[in-house]
Parts: C-alpha cells; sequence; structure tokens
C-alpha cells in the first residue's frame, strides 16, 4: 500500500535558489526508500518540506501522505502529524538535542505533544524507549542530559524520540554520517530491527550508497534537484543507467575490490 | 575602503556618518563658528539675562535671538552656542583619546597574553577579569574625585582609558589566541620568523577588524561616560564647557528655562545614537557572522 | 558543586580585599589632610593634631589599612581614655560633615535605592525582553525594525537627560506627578508609587534598550539551533518551540547582564537619585563628592563595589544551576 506520494515536488528558496525541481517519490508501508545524491543535490529540502518545516521557501507538488495531502494541510493540522505519524532524525544529534533538558524529558515532550499523559507517566514511556534502542541502565540514564552521552548513544536517544509515538514514518536524515564505523553499523541495525519489529515505513537520506545497500529496499538517486535514477537497490546497485550513478557508486571503496589509486571524483564524471 | 562603501550602502549609517561628520567639523570649527556668530564661551553678558526675573534669560526659548543664535545661560549670560561647539570640542575629543588609550593599552596587553600564554595570560587575564567586575563609575568618581587639580581633562583620558582596556583586551586575547594557534603563524615560525617578526606581520593584521570594531563602538560609551561625570561634577570643570556640564547647571531651571537643558541634551543624545549606529554599521560590515542580526 | 562554591566564594572574598585596598590606596594619593577635613574650615593647629592621632593618621598607611579593615570586620574603638569613641561592628568610619556612622548612613538609605532599582528591573525585564522576543521571530518586519530603532535610542540617551524631559513633561507642563520625594512604602503606598515611576521609566528606558538588543541577537541565535527544529519536527506547538527550545537557552546570557545591572543598581544610582533628588546610597555619594566627606566616599565606594562582586557571585551560582553542563564541571 503506497504511504507517501511526491508528485512534481519543487522548492524555491526566497534567495532564488531552486534546490527541487519536479521531483516524483513512491513509499509503501513498511518499506525503506533510499534517497541518495551528493550534499546540495535536494534531499536534505526534499524531507524538511514533506514535514512542512521549510521557512522562507516556496513549496509547489503534491506531498500526498495516507490519503492526506499535506500541502493543503492548515498548521495545526500539519503539526499534529510531525512527530505522531511522521518522525524524524538528523544528523549530528548533539546539536539536535537542546542541552537544558533530560534526554528523558525531550523524549516525553514528544510524547506528551501529541498524548493525554501525565509527567510520570510520559516519563516511564521514555525510559522504556530508551531501553528499547539498547541505551543501558535506562532508569538512571534518563536524567542525564544530552553533552554526557556519547555520539552513538546521542542518535539512539534520537531515534528513540522519534519512535515513541509509533510513527507510519520515519524520515532519517544522514542518521549516521557524524559517527564512528563501528556506532554506524550499530544505529543502521537497530533501524533494521525497528522496521521489522514495528513495521515503520523509513526515508534513507543519505550520501552514502552503502548505507543505502545495507537498509533499502528502493532507491531514488538524486542530482540538482531532480531524481536521475530510481529502481530497486538491486537493480540500482548492479546495473546503474546514468553515468552519476555509477560515480557514486565508484564513490564508496569495496572491500572485495580492487583498490583504485584514488577515490574518483564526481565532477569528473558528471 | 570596501568596508565605507559597505557602510554608505545602508541609510542609516550613511545618515549616521553624515551625523559624525557634522560634528567633527563643528569642533574642529568651533573658532570659526564663534567669530561668525560674533560670541565666545566665557564671555557673560548680563545684558542678556533679566535679573528681576533671578537671571532668566530675556526673551523666548532661552533667550534666543539674532546675536544669541541657541540662547544664553541664565544668570551670567554665556553664549549656549559657543559652549555648545566648544563643548563638542572636548567631548570628542577626550572620548577619541580615550578610545586611542585603550585601544592601545587593550592591543598591546591582550596580544602579549593571547599570544604567549602561560603566567603572563594568567596576570593579564586575571587582572582584566578584576578590572571588568569592578564597578568602574563609582571608582572613576572617586579617583578624579581624589585628584588634585581643576583641569581634568587628561585625567578623564587616562581613566576612562585604563578602566576600557580589558574590554578591547579581552576581545584581541581571544584573537590572537586563535591566531597563534593557526597554520599561517605555524608556517611563519617554520620559515624562522622571530616571535617579535610573528607578532607585528602575521598576528597584529589580522587583529585590526575585530579592533576597529570595539574601537567604533566604545566610542558612545566614553562619550556619554565623560558626559555623565562632568553632569556629576566631578568631569570637565567650569569655564571649560562639556556638555554634560551644562545639563548639570541647567537642572535648577528645568521648569523655568528647558531651552538650556533640551539643548545641550539634544546634541548629546545624538552624537551618541550616531555613534551607536555607526558602530552597529562598522560591526555588521566587518563581522559576516552578525549580519543576520 | 560544594567545592566550586568554596572556589568561588574565595575568589569573590579575594576580590573585595584587592578592591578595599584599590579604594583605600586612592584615598592616600588625595592631597587634601583627612584631619582638616574632620575638623572643618576654622581649626586649630592643635585641635588637628588631636584628631590626627584620633583618626590613627600618624601610623604608617599599612597599618591604617589594618586598622580598616579590622573596622570592618569587628569594629574599633578611635582614641583612648576618656575621649574614646567606639565605633561597632561593621565599621566603615565617622562621616566629617555630619558625625553619623558611615554604615548606619548607608543602610538608611537603602531602602530607597532598592525600591528604584527593582522597580526599574521589573520594568525593563518585562519591556525589554518581550520586545526583544518579538522582535526575533519577525526579524526584518517592520514592528522588528521600530523596535530596534526605539531600543537604540533608549541606549544612546543619557539618563539625566531622560530625567530631566520626563521631570518637564510630567510634573511641569501636564502636572501628572508630584515632585518625586520617597514616602514609605508602608504608610504611604501611592505616595511611594508616585515618586518612582520617573526613575523606573529613566531607568528602564535605559536598560530595556539594551536588553531588547541582546535577547533579540540571542533568540535569533537559539532559533536557528538545530534543536529548534528538532522541537519542531516533534510536533510541538510553535509556543512551546519559542519558549522553552529557544528562550531558555537565549534567557542565560540576559541572566548574567541582569545580574551585573541589578547588582550595580542596587550600590546606589548615583545619576537618577541625584537628579530626582531621592536619598538613596547614590545620592549619598553624590552629595559626599561635593562635600569631600572622605569616610563616606569610601565607604559607599566599597558598598557599591560589594554589591557588583556579590552579584557577580551569584550570577555564577544561578547560571550553574540553570546549565547542566556547567553544573557537571562543579
Amino acid at each position: 500500500m503506497t504511504l507517501l506520494t511526491v508528485r512534481d515536488l519543487a522548492v524555491e528558496f526566497r534567495s532564488g535558489v531552486r534546490a527541487v525541481d519536479g521531483l516524483d517519490l513512491d513509499l509503501d508501508t513498511g518499506r525503506v526508500l533510499g534517497v541518495v545524491g551528493e550534499s546540495g543535490s535536494g534531499k536534505s529540502v526534499t524531507s524538511l518540506a514533506v514535514l512542512g518545516l521549510l521557512r522562507d521557501a516556496q513549496v509547489s507538488g503534491e506531498i500526498r501522505f495516507d490519503g492526506q495531502e499535506l500541502t493543503a494541510l492548515d498548521r495545526r493540522a500539519l503539526r499534529r502529524l510531525r512527530g505522531n505519524r511522521i518522525a524524524m532524525i538528523f544528523q549530528d544529534p548533539l546539536s539536535c538535542l537542546n542541552p537544558y533538558y533530560s534526554v528523558a524529558f525531550q523524549i516525553a515532550e514528544a510524547y506528551r505533544a501529541h498524548h493525554r499523559a501525565g509527567r510520570k507517566q510520559a516519563h516511564r514511556v521514555a525510559v522504556r524507549m530508551l531501553d528499547r534502542v539498547g541505551i543501558p541502565e535506562p532508569e538512571r540514564r534518563a536524567r542525564c542530559y544530552p553533552h554526557e552521552f556519547s555520539g552513538g548513544m546521542r542518535q539512539r536517544v534520537m531515534i528513540a524520540m522519534a519512535l515513541c509515538l509509533e510513527p507510519d514514518l520515519l524520515i532519517a536524515d544522514e542518521p549516521t554520517t557524524a559517527l564512528d564505523v563501528t556506532v554506524q553499523a550499530q544505529i543502521l541495525q537497530l533501524l533494521r530491527e525497528l522496521r521489522e519489529e514495528a513495521g515503520t515505513a523509513i526515508m534513507l537520506i543519505t550520501h552514502d550508497m552503502g548505507v543505502v545497500a545495507g537498509l533499502a529496499d528502493q532507491v531514488v538517486v538524486m542530482h540538482q534537484g531532480r531524481a536521475v535514477e530510481r529502481g530497486p537497490v538491486r537493480d540500482v546497485f548492479h546495473r546503474p543507467q546514468e553515468p552519476y550513478t555509477r560515480g557514486l557508486l565508484a564513490c564508496v571503496p569495496r572491500i572485495d575490490g580492487p583498490l583504485p589509486d584514488r577515490l574518483p571524483t564526481l565532477g569528473a564524471i558528471t | 575602503m570596501t568596508v565605507i562603501r559597505k557602510l554608505v550602502s545602508q541609510r542609516s549609517a550613511a545618515l549616521a556618518f553624515a551625523v559624525v561628520a557634522g560634528l567633527v567639523l563643528l569642533a574642529v570649527a568651533a573658532p570659526l563658528i564663534t567669530w561668525i556668530a560674533g560670541s565666545s564661551p566665557t564671555a557673560f553678558h548680563g545684558d542678556a539675562v533679566d535679573p528681576g526675573l533671578g537671571g532668566l534669560p530675556r526673551g523666548a526659548a532661552g533667550g534666543i535671538s539674532a546675536r544669541h543664535w541657541l540662547g544664553v545661560e541664565p544668570v551670567n549670560g554665556r553664549d549656549v552656542l559657543a559652549r555648545v561647539v566648544y563643548g563638542a570640542q572636548v567631548s570628542l575629543l577626550i572620548a577619541v583619546l580615550a578610545t586611542v588609550l585603550s585601544v592601545l593599552l587593550g592591543t598591546a596587553l591582550g596580544l602579549v597574553a593571547g599570544f604567549f600564554g602561560g603566567w603572563v595570560d594568567t596576570v593579564i587575564g586575571r587582572t582584566m577579569d578584576l578590572l571588568l567586575s569592578f564597578p568602574s563609575l563609582i571608582f572613576m568618581i572617586a579617583l578624579i574625585s581624589a585628584a588634585p587639580g581643576t583641569d581634568r581633562r587628561l585625567l578623564l583620558v587616562v581613566v576612562l582609558g585604563f578602566f576600557g582596556w580589558p574590554y578591547v583586551g579581552r576581545i584581541v586575547r581571544g584573537q590572537a589566541m586563535v591566531l597563534a594557534r593557526g597554520e599561517f603563524v605555524a608556517a611563519a615560525r617554520v620559515l624562522g620568523a622571530s616571535r617579535r617578526a610573528l607578532l607585528v606581520r602575521e598576528v597584529l593584521p589580522n587583529l585590526t577588524g575585530p579592533v576597529l570594531v570595539v574601537a567604533t563602538m566604545s566610542i558612545p560609551g566614553y562619550i556619554a561616560t565623560e558626559a555623565g561625570l562632568s553632569f556629576l561634577g566631578v568631569g570637565v570643570q567650569a569655564p571649560t564647557p562639556s556638555w554634560g556640564q551644562m545639563i548639570a547647571t541647567a537642572v535648577p531651571w528645568y521648569a523655568s528655562d528647558p531651552a538650556y537643558f533640551l539643548i545641550p541634551g539634544v546634541f548629546l543624545f545624538v552624537t551618541v545614537l550616531a555613534f551607536n549606529v555607526l558602530g552597529d554599521a562598522v560591526r555588521d560590515a566587518l563581522d559576516p557572522r552578525s549580519q543576520r542580526r | 558543586m560544594i567545592l566550586y562554591l568554596l572556589r568561588r566564594l574565595a575568589v569573590t572574598a579575594a576580590i573585595l580585599l584587592v578592591i578595599c585596598a584599590a579604594t583605600f590606596a586612592i584615598f592616600y594619593l588625595m592631597p587634601a589632610d583627612p584631619a582638616q577635613g574632620a575638623c572643618g574650615k576654622a581649626c586649630s593647629p592643635e585641635r588637628i593634631t588631636e584628631i590626627r592621632t584620633t583618626l590613627g593618621l600618624n601610623h604608617s598607611p599599612l597599618s591604617q589599612f589594618g586598622d580598616y579593615l579590622t573596622g570592618i570586620v569587628s569594629g574599633r574603638t578611635y582614641g583612648t581614655g576618656e575621649h574614646a569613641v567606639n565605633c561597632p561592628f561593621p565599621c566603615l568610619g565617622f562621616s566629617f560633615q555630619t558625625n553619623q556612622p558611615v554604615w548606619q548612613m548607608l543602610t538608611s538609605r537603602l531602602p530607597a535605592s532598592f525600591s528604584i532599582a527593582v522597580g526599574a528591573a521589573v520594568l525593563w525585564l518585562a519591556v525589554g525582553v518581550a520586545a526583544g522576543v518579538v522582535s526575533a521571530l519577525r526579524c526584518g518586519s517592520l514592528w522588528d525594525r521600530a523596535a530596534m530603532t526605539a531600543a537604540l535610542g533608549g541606549v544612546s540617551l543619557p539618563i539625566y537627560f531622560t530625567a530631566l524631559v520626563l521631570q518637564y513633561l510630567l510634573v511641569v507642563q501636564l502636572d501628572l506627578l508630584p515632585y518625586p520625594q520617597v514616602e514609605p512604602l508602608t504608610t504611604d503606598p501611592v505616595g511611594w508609587a508616585q515618586s518612582m515611576v520617573m526613575p523606573w521609566i529613566t531607568l528602564a528606558m535605559l536598560y530595556a534598550g539594551i536588553y531588547a538588543r541582546v535577547t533579540r541577537g540571542e533568540m535569533l541565535e537559539s532559533l536557528g539551533q538545530n534543536y529548534v527544529r528538532t522541537a519542531r519536527a516533534k510536533g510541538l506547538p510553535e509556543i512551546t518551540v519559542v519558549r522553552r527550545h529557544a528562550l531558555r537557552p537565549a534567557l542565560m546570557p540576559i541572566v548574567t547582564i541582569f545580574g551585573m545591572d541589578l547588582g550595580a543598581l542596587l550600590g546606589g544610582a548615583l545619576i537618577t537619585e541625584s537628579v530626582f533628588g531621592l536619598p538613596g546610597v547614590g545620592k549619598l555619594a553624590a552629595d559626599a563628592i561635593s562635600s569631600a566627606d572622605q569616610p563616606v566616599i569610601l565607604g559607599v565606594t566599597l558598598f557599591a563595589a560589594s554589591f557588583v562582586v556579590l552579584a557577580n557571585l551569584l550570577v555564577d551560582l544561578v547560571y550553574a544551576v540553570l546549565d547542566p553542563r556547567v553544573r557537571a564541571v562543579g
């Protein structure tokens, strides 16, 4: 069943920059859609446009979520949707968490924004979520502040915050970018498990083809605000049609492949 | 020069720049203006005041007339215009010299502290912290009132500069610390440049921007503080004119001769405002980070 | 946390000592003979010698400073035998003009200074912070530009000028208020409020300008933070996003400057009190300066400095409570 349909999406900033230009996306319930492209290709802007979080920008086109046209919703209805049915996690979790509040408070806050729940009840939800995303000693750690956590733990907190309301769609914008390689693998494993357990659809935004290969079912390759190639991950990886996609793939060093003298740059290919 | 072009492109900054330029002109041309107007800042005009009314100026609006363009002081009848333009001279001179002094002290000490670090940094840093947490206004008053002599202009410069340098020093120190670890300084060091050459040729030129910003932004503060001290009777002493002192002498007359406090007050307000606008504009022009503010 | 507290207390005590020494040193630079000041104009040389002995002016500066500090900590006795004058703790000496103990003069002036400072602070915090927040939320709008122009005007207004203009308009021209004069809050609350309105507005115009500018800058900074985006993405109502995630961090620097400003004002709003003739600590200082009443000047300087330094300490402690990152370090 189709969960999210984007048709002819265009985003133009007040400065005149056209970040997204005629983009189509389709995401089914419980599936993972990888959106890849280099920085500036418009993938993050797309995710913010879906949530209606863009400022100083003109958004046109259709964004249909579970039968609702998001661009037609008023601010109130859009707010009820955010966090509750569409949740988002970002890269650099340290700057995305407010340093002045405990992690449990920030998770509970998301829960209470959409549920009638007392502080205590919301706190229990937060502790349960921390436990679920693999934070050891969740009851003690719940009262800690973001600066007392490591990078990987912070991203787990962000994921706990996003998933405490059991959203239908999780938008993960570069969820592993600022993290160490081993921590990256843990976070990806966590996302994989959550998807299998809760059936959450994920829109995975990344520049890293390796991340997409590990998690996504479908993939869309973006370049300069447009989709240049799309299809099942297997097809796109094995039989890339576009030179740009081949370039992106060539940027991923392979453990089993021959070691190139130097990684190719995209400028040389496109 | 790009800074000036940027400034002029903003309407408010251009206006402020014009006002400041006008004031400087007024101060520099004070002797010429008083010569044209045929007045002097110190001459008494007993005929311009009415002893029957306790010395109130004759005529409306503080005695404004063809002879006295901005009126006269009550009781002794000194020409207000002459005192205002000579007051501008005093105000601007003290503020500019105090700025120069604080910039020199602040740059030198901040540079040494930030560049060399260690115990030098500790001593200078602590001194700056101490001076910044001092209740400086009351200290200035105590210090100046304790000092001998009646011509306090030089003393004002020294005191203002002394309490002002830590603001410059703090910024220079921070910048110097960053620059001292910068790559181009490391490169120069590798090339065998001496410490002195490093400081003067590599670090100092990179500080002109921030120092210019603090300097511009501190001038209105000095003008206001000088006027405040003069208002309280510890600043510039009569017969040397000063705006703050003029307003102070106008206090007993505020109900019967409002023009007497309004004229120097408006001059003081406009001057401080113009410098503040200019300071903001210079900061915006030189510090890209603050532009969106 | 306790270690942090002790360290801060030690630093505060050290700063106070330095301020004490600096103030005392200033008065040694003073050419006027304190004995002459204490005695008045028509004074016999014998009397001056006598006073010199009583005040301990024959001792070395260092031992005089020691005596002064002892006086503050535990009180002291001037002179010996039948002429001995006891000055109880905390002894800051006696005024040359009125012969009253300086400490008593200071404490009797505190209520007026408190009334002025606290009332003005409430006013400027409310107006300044609110204007700054709205300006930041509507950055670039007509309101923003108007408010920031007004704020810059407020910052540039000399206090005594504002005071005179207000007094001229409200008292002389419109006859809305009586001439300022402190009425005790307890017996005449209306008179008290009436006498305070102009000093409050005068001070608030200056400080509200400063606070509006700082608040706007800090709000713009915090509104651009990633955690504000996170808060919106969670589906929090916009008012909660602004209040909890943008305003709270923006208020931290404001706490700092507010503590310093209030501390400075509690130690006497020198100019405001002088212009309106309100009997606060600041007026005491201004009067003492014009009459060269050294013990009072010395006392006021120390007194005001203590307020600033203690406010500094308090700010640091409040900061440690409010900011979890500082709390953890302490």
